[in-house]
């Protein structure tokens, strides 16, 4: 019932838009204009409602997202700085099972997103702040964008864990989902309302801030960019034409190649970017710390700007939360799409988006801004001076948004201002293809698949496109701005409904990052391969020469290991423990056996012996003991993965490896041997270790195996 | 003792030529062959929002191509000459992807037809032949 009403609706929102928009004359488009102000007015000034603290207006849904970021971050722990480098590893493509080579991998989730993110807002967005907040707002940017990481991390976990899989073998991800499915799961009411709502929401900011927004920038640009030719009046139809034909031609003719060269060029555009930026703060390296100072001081007090510190804050905030996205929904529909057994895996790896889009790409501008000295300041009173509106500060030039980002990098290469009207254009058609999808989803999970209705979408995606460009209307620009952080008022209130559930997600995969398996990286002498992505993993349950990897089974201790038996036990088993019930445990008594098998097999004893490496009751767990531990054994990288494995059948894998290798059933009293070997050391660590190397060793010459698995399953 | 002989086959006339030739020496010698498909792939390639939604029914339709279209035929082609076969259909870099394989199987040799790039464009890009000459654990046999 709700759904057939909001269905009525969104077609009359619909219509109202489409049917009055052809309009295109001037004076009609005054006219339009008021009317459309008039009819959606009260829609923008509720999003962007802002509250008068001391002089300063704050928009309450930038203070909905940075809170909610901030209640993400504290209620997960501050994931975003304890998972860094497990979601770089994952991006990497560590953990990816190679038998799934020819899936969406990590870095392919992670790359699309960006694409639809990285945009106007880290070139024009940040321009805006550092104008209107000075230095200051950069400092709030980044705090906001490592905020927006936790953000990130909840709603792709969700995206990813309650995605439609259909028969077929497609994907449809993304808040509407979550919201219905886990809501469901949770026994909680309105999950559905809600998926609607950000449905309606989605589709509007699809065809507004996703895709008329980008092209009307887009053709501001190329007409600045044309003026400087001599052609005054560049007209946007032809802009908005081209937008059209070849959103058009990608989304609707099937034409991947255009879609594919831009993703290509995309990513490589966003290298050029910060790379220039980062060339241009090293050119004006003697600045850089006084841009620093600038940064802090303005981040924290007065520096004549409008609004003081404060009007920093809301500037900073508010320009990192339009930029990255976080908190908004529309990345979880990107990353849904990734394949994995572990939802959180991908939470992991999005929540290195805000940190590349605000931490870095959106600070560059900034600090090219700053540095290039492009902000007038009085050089008695050391503070900003404002401009003739009084409503931002004073720059060189007198120019604000992209211009100003522009002027900022043409004073050091004048060439650029070339290179950034390719780079905004390409920005905006990259964003516009991520969102005809976005929207494409949310069309599809309103009114359901099918042929007919996704082209009649996409056909007003198209049209949106060319009216974007053609028309100069702030009513229908505020509109679409508006529809986009709507999408976050539904999106956040699923999210706080939904943390428990991602939660204990997460915790249950951290936990078994340690505890049960642990695999890892044996090379000696040479890296795995690496080039083309695709990491050599042989298949568990063998053994290979150096340089490969080999599984590890950390086994869980049952029985009390006789003490006698290994001068090592006091760094193996640093406490009574019946299991490692985690990382931080297990670690230190990994590390340690590694070390003394090592030595042992350089003597060359069955016995173990004192390893020399060993010093004293020196806590084991510190970094140069650690990095010992690596020199001394050619283990060059631990990794943790998660499955399970028994003992038994770690059993049966040595036998059927010995029976593989040497194309010979294995001795049986050479399994007598290992299972006494390991009753009398007690742990079948260390003896499957001795016994494997001396058996490869001994048997099969062209295994110069230095350093094999202590046990294997 | 049996060995086993991986041919590289893409379909194109060249790898043909290195099954045939493959063919030859396994009856001579009696050793096995394993037919290796390798499409071309990289997890680090850019695709767009909908191919990330559409990949696993692509993978999946790409799999089952490859098997019907180049390696069924290809395997009877082989049985009828009395030579033991086995197929292998994976995603990857070509020449790494023709090494682990290599690896696994612990075959004896790799086989490759030469697709006949000269000049500029194996400077620039590499060639599989080029590239499994330098990394490959086992004797390389290139058929022109």
């Amino acid at each position: 019932m709700t759904l057939r009403a909001a269905q009525l609706l969104f077609a009359a929102i619909a219509l109202t838009i489409a049917g009055t928009a052809p309009s295109l004359a001037q004076g009609f488009e005054e006219q339009f204009d008021t009317y459309f102000g008039h009819a959606t007015g009260w829609f923008v000034n509720i999003i962007f409602y802002s509250f008068d603290i001391g002089g300063i207006s704050i928009p309450w849904i930038v203070g909905w997202l940075v809170i909610g970021a901030t209640i993400f971050t504290i209620y997960f722990g501050f994931i975003q700085f304890r998972m860094v480098s497990h979601a770089i590893a994952l991006v990497k493509g560590d953990y990816s099972d190679p038998n799934d080579a020819g899936e969406v991998s990590h870095f392919q989730a992670l790359a699309t997103a960006l694409s639809g993110t990285v945009g106007l807002g880290n070139i024009a967005g940040v321009a805006v702040a550092v104008g209107i907040g000075g230095p200051g707002a950069t400092f709030w940017m980044i705090v906001a964008g490592l905020l927006g990481m936790a953000s990130k991390f909840t709603e792709c976990t969700l995206g990813v864990k309650y995605r439609n899989e259909y028969e077929d073998g497609t994907v449809s991800g993304g808040p509407m989902y979550y919201m219905t499915k886990g809501f469901a799961e949770r026994g909680l009411p309105g999950g559905k309302f809600l998926g609607i709502m950000f449905a309606i929401f989605c589709i509007l900011g699809s065809w507004g801030g996703g895709n008329m927004f980008q092209s009307n920038q887009a053709h501001a640009q190329l007409a600045n960019v044309m003026g400087s030719f001599g052609i005054e009046s560049f007209p946007g139809w032809i802009t908005g034409l081209l937008f059209a034909v070849i959103v058009f031609l990608v989304i609707i003719g099937g034409l991947k190649s255009i879609a594919q060269v831009t993703e290509k060029v995309v990513p490589f555009m966003g290298i050029l970017y910060v790379g220039t930026a980062v060339i241009i703060i090293l050119m004006n390296y003697n600045m850089i710390g006084t841009a620093f100072s600038q940064i802090f001081a303005g981040a924290f007090t007065e520096t004549g700007i409008v609004g003081g510190a404060i009007g920093a804050l809301i500037q900073g905030f508010r320009r990192a939360a339009f930029s990255n996205e976080a908190g908004v929904g529309s990345a979880a529909i990107a990353h849904s799409a990734v394949r994995t057994k572990e939802p959180v895996t991908e939470g992991f790896v999005s929540l290195l988006e805000p940190f590349i889009d605000t931490v870095v790409i959106c600070t560059m501008t900034a600090l090219v801004i700053i540095i290039t000295g492009q902000l007038v300041s009085d050089p008695e009173t050391g503070l900003f001076v404002l401009n003739e509106a009084g409503d931002a500060i004073k720059t060189v030039d007198g120019s604000s948004g992209v211009e100003l980002t522009s002027a900022a990098f043409s004073s050091s290469f004048s060439w650029f201002r070339y290179l950034l009207v390719i780079a905004v254009v390409l920005f905006a058609f990259s964003t516009m293809i991520s969102w005809s999808y976005y929207g494409l989803k949310a069309w599809t999970y309103l009114f359901g698949e099918g042929q007919t209705k996704e082209i009649i979408y996409k056909l007003l995606f198209c049209f949106f496109a060319f009216l974007g460009a053609t028309i100069q209307l702030g009513s229908v620009l505020d509109f679409s701005d508006a529809a986009i952080f709507a999408m976050a008022i539904p999106n956040i209130i699923a999210l706080y409904c939904l943390l428990p559930i991602v939660r204990k997600d997460m915790n249950s995969y951290i936990g078994r990052l340690g505890s049960v398996e642990i695999k890892i990286f044996v090379s000696p002498h040479r890296q795995p391969m690496r080039r083309g992505g695709a990491l050599y993993r042989p298949p568990p349950f063998q053994i290979r020469g150096p340089s490969e990897t080999i599984r590890l089974w950390l086994p869980r201790l049952t029985l009390a290991p006789e003490r006698a038996d290994c001068p090592f036990f006091d760094d193996i088993f640093p406490r009574p423990v019946t299991q490692f019930p985690r990382r931080k445990q297990a670690m230190p008594a990994f590390r340690a056996e590694m070390r003394h098998i090592d030595y042992c097999s350089r003597i060359g004893r069955d016995q173990p012996q004192p390893c020399p490496l060993r010093q004293g009751k020196q806590p084991l767990a510190q970094p140069q003991h650690r990095q010992r531990a690596k020199q001394a054994t050619g283990i060059h990288k631990i990794v943790f993965t998660h499955e399970k494995s028994p003992r038994s059948r770690a059993d049966m894998a040595l036998y059927a490896t010995f029976q593989r290798k040497f194309h010979q059933p294995v001795d049986p009293v050479d399994i007598q041997f290992l299972l006494e070997r390991r009753r009398r050391i007690g742990r079948r660590l260390v003896a499957d270790a001795q016994f494997i190397r001396d058996g490869l060793q001994t048997k099969a010459a062209p295994y110069q195996c230095q350093y094999l698995p202590f046990a294997i399953g | 003792m049996s060995r086993k002989i991986i041919v590289g086959f893409d379909g194109s006339p060249a790898s043909q030529r290195a099954l045939d030739f493959a063919i030859t020496r396994a009856k001579a010698q009696g050793d096995g062959i394993v037919i290796a498909h390798i499409l071309e792939w990289s997890p680090y390639s850019f695709l767009t929002p909908e191919e990330l939604a559409e990949r696993h029914k692509r993978r999946k339709n790409e799999l089952e191509r490859a098997e019907k279209a180049i390696l069924a035929p290809m395997v009877a082609r082989v049985e009828e000459q009395g030579v033991p076969v086995t197929t292998a259909l994976k995603y990857g870099h070509i020449a790494e992807t023709l090494v682990q394989i290599a690896k696994t199987e612990d075959a004896a040799m790799i086989m490759i037809g030469r697709m006949g790039h000269s000049g500029l464009s194996s400077r620039i890009f590499g060639s599989v032949a080029g590239t499994l000459a330098q990394v490959a654990p086992v004797p390389v046999t290139i058929v022109p």
